[in-house]
């Protein structure tokens, strides 16, 4: 028997979105049509405040103001737009004006606030509208004034809590686009500084400025970028987090692909390295692309102190990044398969640590990791208060209950917990959660084929760094491929004096850095 | 044409490939094999074998500059016609599918020795294979990139290998000449399969970006196989002798048991352990070469289908890995593969080169 072909499901997506959609129709001028007009869109929102005035004068313009409560700055709007527009704007002045020069001349004479547009569609009056800005009606005019005086409450400008450093300023980005914005241009005043705002989501409308200067920055990436931030089509982003998985190159990948900062002078540095960044409206971050492994290891610091500490830590960071993957995996291996290899004396105070046990090593050692893992994950959103808690109860009571109830061996719990504290001496949050990810496979791997399942392990991860791209531009950049010039700034970083050259890793149009071609300062 | 942007590799790179697909597993045997002939001349026979890569290397640079953008697939059905050129690339898949398998297994039997005693063999000849597989798939330039990373990688554990010298006996060495003119010629001869390897740089000629740098890559390579090879071949007779080589499987390996350093109990493991990337290498790299051959054979799209190619070739090396019983068989069997090496490795190019030359102004037209 044949079946029936089946029936395609209704599309109704498309009617929808028809009966849905704004007329785009043009406004027409009398004021009473255009309220009428508007009275649906009015009507949803309780948090709309529709103002009626009148212009003074024989006879007299009526006109009503719109905007959304709070998210407009109520004191500009009453002292800048209101006030002059109702006492001192005569309508016998503009009278014989006609309809395009009379808007003209009530905003150039009566308008203190700067940010002023006009629109003249049905459609772009109610986006206008929602979009935060307060519009201006007049009786009799077609056009509309459309005044952008955002403000309201907001968090102030803070310190950046994830990335503090001892030295370098102490502001991190906020939530509001412009106010980022404006800290990145207060650090890079470049005329060839672009910036860049689009909207993201159809229904959330998210402002995303993309930033990078001009005559450095690769235009292929630059395209590319933009390509991919307007290629985007869904109902909303709330977080940076949506823009960065979706321009993301290889998703598979658990290795970060974009470099998160919520520091404004880190994002100069890499603006000034040819980068492009990405800050999204209401997220305190910004993110640059494109991204190096290198990057994740390098803290801002690094370029503030003097550059024998940065390397030495930048080094230290790199054997934290090593112990924190196969501490626990190398401690499984050598227990389990290759005995021999642990130093003889050594190898005695385990087993004497591990006699009352009755796990394999394996199981121990998962179950400690799981056990932190969800400390971590336990302390992470609690408030600060009860997260020390958990702190201590996890540190102190945990580990010595787990030890007396030979759960585990004290040996395992120093492994998990140097491997944890590694975790956290990475500079980056993304890398740390690579880390930790990456820990668990490696440790199965080691419990299954011992030194032998690491080394696999790692050649895996290897050849996998190696593939990926960021942008098209090879994350495992200065190592694979090789750049020799760009290892100054990878495990070491040497003298400031000395990077007269920007990273080739990064394609960028302008190469030289700095003049002082890495001589002595002459002294007067 | 091919796609630029995806699979071309740097010169550099190339240097690196040629090196990482002579320097793998048979690194650790070779002053075995050798000094069994050439005795203390050993040294002196590698390094004069270096003149065969340095031929096949120019020969395959002239060939190519006659015919810069075509595939070796493409070269080869240019110049002996569909039939006979098609049936030289089989040829060439089968001896590179056959060598390293041989590598393949000789690495596993290592492993299995000293790291995974009761793990099943085909347990870690699958490891093995999925990395052939996994890293080939990723394409032309990943192999380049990673190929460059391990270089370094290998330098390292080279170093590592200079430390047994503190317990050389300089005159093991001694004299130079006591093999004969006979030794030393049958050494050579015998030497030359070491640099196997070499014949990769007929399928990634096309491949790199700057034709004028390749000779000079080429013979870089050449130099630093050879310095490596000539290395490793005189600490081992310097700590062995040549008597004392012939009694172990892989004098190089052996050559850190001689050594103690505190906390490191046995410096063999930390070795093996970065060596397992490098031992794997001319096999990725090979393995590599046969299925893009393949695939250009066949002429269907690289990018769509070198990941299944490779899974066949991958399953294909797998199971001859399986097939012969014991390592010293293995061991025996690579000695044959040595002359498959003369055949595609020195043959091939030769063929190839004096055919152009006959046949030029023909091929030029046709292409």
């Amino acid at each position: 028997m044949k079946k029936p072909p089946r029936k395609p499901p209704v599309d109704d997506q498309a009617w929808k979105e028809e009966k849905q959609k704004i007329p785009e129709s043009n406004l027409p001028a009398a004021l009473e049509e255009k309220m009428q007009m508007l009275q649906p869109y009015l009507k949803k929102g309780a948090d709309i405040i529709t103002r009626p005035f009148y212009l003074e004068g024989e006879p007299r313009l009526a006109a009503v103001s719109i905007h959304l409560n709070k998210v407009i700055d109520d004191i500009t709007l009453d002292q800048d737009i209101l006030r002059p527009l109702m006492l001192s704007c005569r309508r016998e002045s503009i009278q014989d004006l006609g309809d395009q020069n009379m808007m003209d001349a009530i905003y150039k004479t009566s308008i203190t606030a700067t940010k002023i547009s006009k629109v003249n569609t049905f459609a772009a009056l109610v986006q206008t509208i929602y979009d935060g800005l307060t519009v201006l009606l007049f009786d009799g005019l077609e056009e509309v004034l459309v005044i952008d005086i955002h403000g309201g409450e907001f968090r102030n400008i803070d310190a950046p809590p994830a990335e503090n450093t001892m030295r370098g300023s102490r502001e991190g980005f906020i939530e509001r686009l412009d106010i980022n914005i404006a800290l990145v241009r207060r650090r890079l005043r470049d005329p060839n500084l672009v910036v860049e705002k689009t909207l993201v989501g159809r229904r959330t409308r998210t402002q995303v400025g993309i930033l990078y200067i001009d005559d450095i920055a690769d235009p292929q990436i630059v395209t590319k970028v933009k390509d991919r931030v307007n290629q985007m089509d869904l109902d909303g982003i709330v977080a940076s987090g949506y823009v960065e998985q979706f321009i993301e190159d290889d998703p598979y990948s658990i290795f970060p692909q974009v470099f998160i900062t919520e520091r404004p002078d880190k994002l100069v540095a890499q603006l000034l390295e040819g980068r492009i960044a990405i800050i999204v409206d209401n997220t305190p971050l910004s993110f640059v692309v494109p991204a190096l492994f290198v990057q994740f290891i390098q803290a801002p610091e690094d370029y503030y102190e003097k550059s024998f500490f940065s390397s030495y830590i930048r080094i230290l960071r790199y054997i934290a990044l090593l112990i924190a993957i196969s501490l626990p995996a190398l401690y499984i291996a050598l227990l389990t398969y290759q005995p021999e290899l642990i130093p003889y004396d050594l190898l005695i105070s385990f087993s004497r640590a591990r006699a009352n046990v009755p796990f394999p090593v394996m199981v121990e050692a998962l179950i400690m990791e799981l056990i932190i893992q969800m400390v971590i994950e336990a302390g992470l959103r609690l408030p600060q208060q009860i997260g020390q808690t958990v702190g201590v109860v996890s540190g102190i009571i945990l580990g010595q209950a787990a030890i007396s109830a030979k759960l585990a061996s004290p040996i395992v719990i120093l492994i998990i917990s140097i491997s944890i504290i590694c975790t956290y001496a990475l500079p980056s949050a993304s890398m740390v959660l690579t880390t930790r990810l990456l820990r668990l496979p490696i440790m199965l791997l080691a419990a299954t084929f011992g030194l032998f399942g690491i080394a696999f392990g790692w050649v895996v991860v290897q050849a996998h760094l190696i593939g990926l791209e960021s942008m098209g531009v090879p994350y495992f950049a200065p190592l694979a491929p090789m750049r020799y010039a760009d290892l100054k700034d990878s495990f070491i970083r040497i003298f400031l004096r000395k990077m007269n050259q920007r990273p080739v890793s990064i394609p960028m149009q302008d190469r030289k850095r700095q003049g002082n071609d890495g001589k002595e300062p002459q002294q007067p | 044409m091919k796609d630029k942007t995806g699979s071309t590799i740097t010169t550099k790179q190339l240097i690196f490939i040629i090196v990482g697909s002579q320097v793998g597993i048979r690194f650790l045997f070779l002053p075995r094999e050798v000094s069994a002939i050439a005795a203390e001349d050993t040294w002196l026979v590698v390094l004069l074998a270096a003149i065969a890569p340095i031929i096949i290397i120019f020969l395959i640079d002239r060939l190519g500059k006659r015919m810069p953008d075509m595939g070796f697939t493409q070269m080869s059905q240019a110049l002996f016609g569909k039939f006979l050129g098609s049936l030289l690339i089989v040829l060439f898949v089968a001896y590179t599918i056959g060598f390293e398998s041989l590598i393949v297994r000789i690495f596993s039997e290592v492993t299995k020795l000293y790291l995974l005693p009761k793990t099943p063999l085909p347990v870690v000849l699958f490891m093995y294979v999925f990395n052939i597989v996994y890293i080939g798939s990723k394409g032309a330039r990943v192999i380049g990139r990673l190929n460059e990373l391990l270089f370094y990688l290998l330098l390292a554990n080279f170093l590592v290998l200079l430390i047994p010298l503190g317990a050389a006996d300089y005159t093991n060495i001694l004299p130079v000449g006591a093999a004969g003119w006979d030794g030393i010629a049958r050494g050579t001869v015998m030497a030359i399969a070491y640099y196997a390897g070499v014949e990769i740089l007929l399928v990634f000629y096309s491949l790199v970006n700057r034709k004028d740098e390749i000779l000079k890559a080429g013979m870089i390579a050449t130099a630093i196989t050879t310095v490596l090879y000539v290395s490793i071949v005189i600490i081992c007779t310097l700590v062995f002798g040549v008597a004392g080589m012939q009694h172990q499987l892989f004098p190089a390996l052996i050559l850190l048991k001689v050594v103690q350093i505190p906390v490191i109990e046995r410096l063999e493991f930390i070795f093996l352990f970065f060596w397992l990337g490098m031992g794997a290498r001319p096999a990725i790299n090979m393995g590599f070469a046969a299925s893009l051959s393949f695939t250009q054979l066949l002429k269907i799209d690289e990018k769509k289908y070198l990941p299944y190619m490779l899974m066949g070739v991958g399953l294909a090396i797998f199971i001859i890995a399986l097939l012969p019983p014991d390592i010293l068989i293995v061991l025996k069997l690579s000695e044959y593969a040595g002359y498959g090496f003369y055949v595609v490795g020195i043959a091939y190019p030769l063929i190839f080169y004096i055919t152009a030359l006959v046949r030029g102004e023909k091929v030029k037209q046709s292409a």
